[in-house]
């Protein structure tokens, strides 16, 4: 057996000895980074089975929980973390071949991401969620600037929206404290019954702001937009698949596991609504694919929070399956769009027309994301739809039912706009040479297609995820070995 | 009256450091003001932390052979170390903020955020 902690302490050290490696051979740090993710997603292959029927406790240190940091590795973290990492492998291999210029720093910047989201998903003390969310957030501000141009003001923008953002985490986690006196997950889950009820409140809305930036939660969204569209094309896509992925994981512990108190859902519910709806209708409007592209990804958000905050394990694994599937297929949209964009020489739609039979595998792997994203059947999006449709109309919430079918139909407006530009229209402009994507798109589609075709792939794990969250209980003793 | 003063004002100060650097972050259009009210928050959140973990008339946390009488009264160690760690971590963020000013300086000639495209929120 594997330490699995070597998934977060693994990336921080190669990203540290980036610019040795870049001074042996100017193509090595590229491999490197490759071998870093190929490692990390073989210790959690061989731990899977094991963190997901028999959650995993890593003392660091070895000290008993309470007293010292505690990593937790259940059915919810290894789900999440399966997906960040090998959705890091799948841009390592992108990344070998790329349209901007890219050096050593970057694969730095890009493993600490990867730490960083690893981190925030596996670890057990609020203190320790801090600051890996900072190290995940600190290393896409850097990242955002690589591709200079308009780059600076987006990264501006993140950089006062996130700074905001960790004040506000600070604030929460030091009133937790104060009320609760422990930093520990469990220990503070085990005491939230005891608070008062006005304050836990104002905390959980507290964290609801923090993480909300990364989770790119309604008012806390406008870096989002600008981020994706001027960032290179691989940091826009693990901002999108895995921290975005990693900050709804962070929300759903803090929501289900630390404070249960029901009345939070429906500002959960109300956030998620007015996300969704927003992010639909601004999607819409875009003329700039990339942009497009950001607003559909903060309206999956506020679908997937809005299907969790319904609360019964139904939804929640529905909500998880989304998530999956939405970083699957989102960083196969960004990753074809990114070429796309590249070939054409623009990131406007309209420039886009006539690029099918010039960059197939590009074309092909957009097409597929926007199918697998409406939900046709035989991609992923089909099952995960079906499922959240199910699980809105058992728990009686026709109205969420019926946003997720107006959300469907705007969608199919918007995506087969691109798709009928990019196939059903000539060419008269030049195209411009790109890099080769096959390998990623590839590897995507085929995810795409397993998960549409065979979803029992992944419902076991679904499952028990859900009910990891629902039932505190169970994480609690495992964590504190029934003291 | 006055220990009520004593007490709140570490709570009710740092909540107003916070609200001024908020002020200031959303509403000034220079952006250097902008950072420095990001410093200002990050202090106020900092104090707000170490307030929280204050006892009265507690000593520092360290076991030394001069402070004899150390059995009782310490002031929570914990908050103190949350707030060294977020003390760098805001330092960073404000380093790299600066940069990127530089590079937004380089570029437009000001640092007025009405006159840059792409920075109107």
């Amino acid at each position: 057996m594997v330490n699995p902690v070597l998934i977060i302490a693994l990336p921080l050290l190669i990203a540290f000895l980036m610019p040795l490696f870049n001074y042996i051979h100017k193509k090595l740090p590229a491999v490197i980074a490759l071998l870093t993710t190929a490692f990390n997603v073989w210790i959690i292959t061989i731990n899977f089975n094991k963190a997901l029927f028999n959650p995993m406790v890593i003392e660091i240190g070895n000290w008993q929980a309470p007293f010292a940091i505690n990593l937790y590795l259940g059915p919810l973290a290894i789900l999440a973390v399966t997906v960040i990492n090998v959705i890091a492998l799948v841009l390592s291999i992108y990344n070998l071949e790329h349209d901007y210029e890219i050096n050593d720093k970057f694969y730095s910047l890009f493993l600490l991401i990867v730490a960083g989201t690893s981190g925030m998903v596996m670890t057990g003390d609020l203190f320790n969620l801090f600051v890996f969310i900072e190290i995940s957030s600190v290393a896409a501000y850097g990242l955002t600037v690589f591709s200079r141009g308009d780059s600076y003001e987006a990264a501006f923008k993140y950089i006062i929206m996130g700074a905001i953002g960790s004040v506000f985490l600070l604030m929460a986690i030091g009133f937790t404290y104060a009320s609760v006196g422990s930093l520990n997950m469990a220990q503070i889950a085990n005491s939230a019954a005891n608070l008062n009820p006005q304050l836990m409140r104002i905390i959980t809305l507290l964290f609801m702001i923090g993480i909300g930036i990364e989770a790119e939660l309604f008012p806390l969204n406008l870096w989002v937009p600008d981020v994706y569209s001027e960032a290179p094309t691989s940091v826009t896509s693990i901002l999108s698949g895995a921290v975005s992925a990693a900050g709804i994981y962070s929300l759903g512990r803090i929501f289900f596991t630390l404070f249960t108190d029901p009345a939070l859902y429906t500002y959960l519910m109300v956030i998620g609504v007015i996300t969704l709806v927003v992010g639909e209708l601004v999607a819409y409007n875009q003329e700039n694919i990339k942009r497009m592209l950001a607003y559909s990804s903060i309206a999956q958000m506020g679908l997937i929070v809005t299907i969790i905050s319904i609360n019964t394990s139904q939804s929640i694994s529905a909500g998880l399956f989304q998530l999956v599937n939405h970083s699957i297929l989102k960083v196969l949209l960004f990753i074809s769009a990114g070429v796309l964009v590249s070939a054409a020489g623009s990131k406007k739609i309209k420039d886009l027309s006539g690029l099918g039979s010039k960059k197939p595998v590009a074309s092909l792997g957009f097409a597929v994301g926007a199918m697998g994203i409406l939900g046709v059947p035989f991609f992923n999006g089909f099952v995960s739809k079906l499922m959240l449709i199910n699980s809105s109309l058992s728990a009686e919430k026709i109205i969420i039912t019926a946003l997720i079918l107006f959300a469907t139909i705007v969608e199919i407006g918007y995506y087969l706009k691109v798709i009928q530009k990019i196939y059903f229209e000539k060419r008269e402009t030049k195209v411009f040479k790109t890099a080769n994507v096959f390998i990623p798109v590839l590897v995507l589609t085929v995810f795409v297609f397993a998960l549409g075709i065979y979803p029992e792939l992944i419902t076991t794990t679904l499952d028990r995820a859900a009910n990891e969250l629902l039932n505190s209980t169970e994480y609690i003793t495992t964590v504190l070995g029934g003291m | 009256m006055i220990s009520f003063l004593e007490e709140w004002s570490f709570f009710g100060g740092s909540i107003l450091l916070i609200l001024i650097g908020l002020y200031g972050v959303i509403t000034k259009r220079n952006l250097i003001k902008i950072l420095i009210g990001l410093s200002l928050m990050d202090t106020g959140v900092n104090v707000l932390l170490v307030s929280l973990g204050y006892v009265e008339n507690g000593n520092a946390p360290i076991l030394t052979s001069i402070i004899k009488n150390n059995s009782g009264a310490f002031v929570d160690p914990v908050p103190q170390a949350l707030v060294l760690t977020a003390i760098v971590i805001g330092i960073a963020i404000l380093a790299l903020g600066l940069a990127v000013t530089i590079k937004i300086y380089e570029k437009y000639g000001t640092l007025d955020i009405s006159k840059i495209r792409g920075l109107k929120w």
